[in-house]
């Protein structure tokens, strides 16, 4: 498709508007960073740092227990890296490969669950916790997960479905049992769902706020969103080291989205079609 | 695991033993709860007493003395009859520029959705320190060029425009549903439009847009659900000023009608 001139210029024009808006806040953010705290809070701005100083971020990093918090995310997102694979596929796999009785109802309830908004099931979900005496813990972030949810069974299912099932009957031909043809055939098949099923995962527990807002009181326990936010609250006036830390904490996801992001764009294209 | 001898028989279990973690995490922790939440919808249930059936009272206490109910109700249903619009349009919009055939259009796209991948935390720290009353650098540019510098965050309608524009910054997702769609239409037919005469604005609304119904739809559902239930942001960005809090609260009342004295939520911590 060819554009006029005046398209290829308004366009240009304004993919460059946007790309500067996506771009700029987070060039300035890290400009902010290697900032001296004066300098930020002079006026006429200064643009440029005068001396870069990578050492802000070892500083605003061991002001608070940060590493403390980044271990307990990574808790959080292996407990739930590990029931989106396994859970979730064997679910997917069995509502794309096998006609069972009542499979029509449990694909509705699965669909019904994908839509519930959040905040409708973490009130129940709070009572839950708290009779079992989970809140504080991690385990609220952890466990439910563990069983795979909704979105990525569905994800997984629509991916599967396009597979042929030729392999399924070969496989029981040669007498392989049906969880070894889960576990030999289908799951190679799915790779590349399951690495896009992993790296939103992972990023989305690595961002998520209100599940540890709600579920987590003690700062030993504080996944790292949290961490950030409280920290903020605190010290609202050290600019500079809040800015280090939001750096390293947004820096995690770019840079997974940076090296899977083939899968991810292309994935999430995919899922949309089927 | 027990060798059974019949196939048939096997393979009429083996569904269910596949589906057996998601069935049980279901019932568990969402059916269960949920049901748990709709009886005690109908008893006046205080953390510490006796537990008494009301019927239908806990309802009609919300619906008509509870004033706070129908003020969050009308707030988050305006929030979202601005909110979805102007996403959807910014998304078709960046989708758009996507199709056009520019050498970086693949660094572009990986441009415009960067920022969604980065956690609602981080935004908001990065748009409140961007806007910040005194030492922002969006203030500074509006100084020197003689214009008024507002006070970003605690004007209710500058904040709603500091939301906004926070929020574009997430439109990612939108946009490439929309841009997969887009590519999914034929070039003949943007050539065949060519020929009969119609300009690029006409093409768009009267071929590209209709084309992209299903798809319209699709983000239209999903991103009023997203926007109804987007009160991190909103949180974070205005620390309880002009909307969290009612926004926060009403995500409590238009979602469970139970009472809220009966929870023991802990305090929000709007940091």
């Amino acid at each position: 498709m060819r554009m006029s001139r005046t398209a290829r210029i308004v366009y240009g024009l304004c993919a460059l508007i946007f790309a500067f808006l996506f771009i700029f806040p987070l060039f300035w953010v890290l400009l902010t960073a290697l900032k001296v705290e004066n300098e930020v809070m002079r006026y006429p701005l200064q643009f440029w740092p005068k001396v870069w100083n990578f050492s802000n971020f070892v500083a605003a990093w061991q002001s608070q227990d940060f590493t403390r918090y980044t271990w307990n995310t990574i808790l959080v997102a292996l407990g739930n890296g590990f029931g989106q694979l396994i859970s979730a596929s064997m679910a997917a796999f069995a509502f794309a490969r096998y006609e069972f009785k009542g499979k029509r109802i449990l694909f509705a309830f699965l669909l019904g669950t994908m839509m519930l908004p959040w905040d409708v099931t973490v009130i129940p979900q709070y009572m839950e916790f708290n009779f079992l005496g989970w809140i504080d813990t991690l385990k609220p972030l952890t466990v439910p997960a563990l069983f795979g949810s909704a979105y990525y069974i569905y994800y997984m299912r629509q991916y599967l479905e396009s597979t042929p099932g030729d392999f399924h009957d070969a496989g029981r031909i040669d007498g392989a049992s049906e969880w070894l043809i889960y576990a030999r055939i289908y799951l190679p098949i799915m790779r590349p769902a399951l690495v896009l099923v992993l790296v939103q995962t992972l990023i989305t527990v690595w961002n998520d706020y209100l599940g540890p807002l709600v579920f987590l009181n003690s700062r030993s326990n504080y996944t790292l969103a949290l961490g950030l936010a409280s920290f903020r609250g605190l010290h609202s006036n050290a600019i500079v080291p809040t800015m280090c830390v939001s750096v390293m904490m947004a820096s995690v996801p770019i840079v997974v989205f940076f090296f899977a992001q083939k899968q991810i764009l292309e994935g999430i294209s995919g899922s949309v079609k089927g | 695991m027990v060798r059974q001898r019949s196939s048939m028989k096997r393979r009429s279990w083996t569904p269910y033993l596949f589906l057996l973690p998601w069935i049980t995490g279901l019932i568990l922790f969402t059916a269960g709860p949920l049901l748990m939440s709709l009886v005690m919808s109908f008893f006046d249930w205080p953390v510490i007493g006796n537990v008494v059936f009301c019927g239908l009272g806990n309802f009609r206490e919300m619906l008509t003395k509870d004033s706070q109910f129908w003020a969050s109700l009308q707030i988050s249903l305006g929030f979202a009859a601005i909110f979805v619009p102007f996403k959807i349009v910014i998304a078709l919009f960046l989708a758009l520029i996507l199709t056009k055939p520019f050498r970086v259009s693949n660094d572009l796209r990986t441009i415009f959705y960067l920022p969604t991948v980065v956690s609602s935390v981080a935004i908001a720290i990065i748009w409140s320190w961007l806007l910040n009353t005194e030492y922002g650098i969006v203030n500074y540019v509006l100084d020197s060029l003689g214009l008024a510098t507002p006070d970003w965050l605690n004007n209710s309608t500058t904040a709603f425009i500091t939301l906004m524009l926070a929020s574009v910054w997430t439109v990612g997702g939108l946009m490439l549903i929309f841009y997969t769609a887009m590519r999914s239409i034929p070039g003949e037919l943007y050539e065949a439009a060519r020929v009969d005469g119609a300009g690029p604005v006409r093409s768009f609304f009267s071929m590209t847009l209709p084309l992209l119904g299903p798809t319209l739809l699709f983000n239209i559902i999903t991103s009023v659900i997203a926007t109804l239930q987007s009160l991190d942001l909103v949180m974070l960005l205005t620390k309880g000023g002009p909307f969290a809090r009612r926004i926060c609260t009403d995500c409590l009342y238009t979602t469970m009608p139970l009472r809220l004295n009966a929870l023991v939520m802990p305090p929000p911590m709007l940091g």
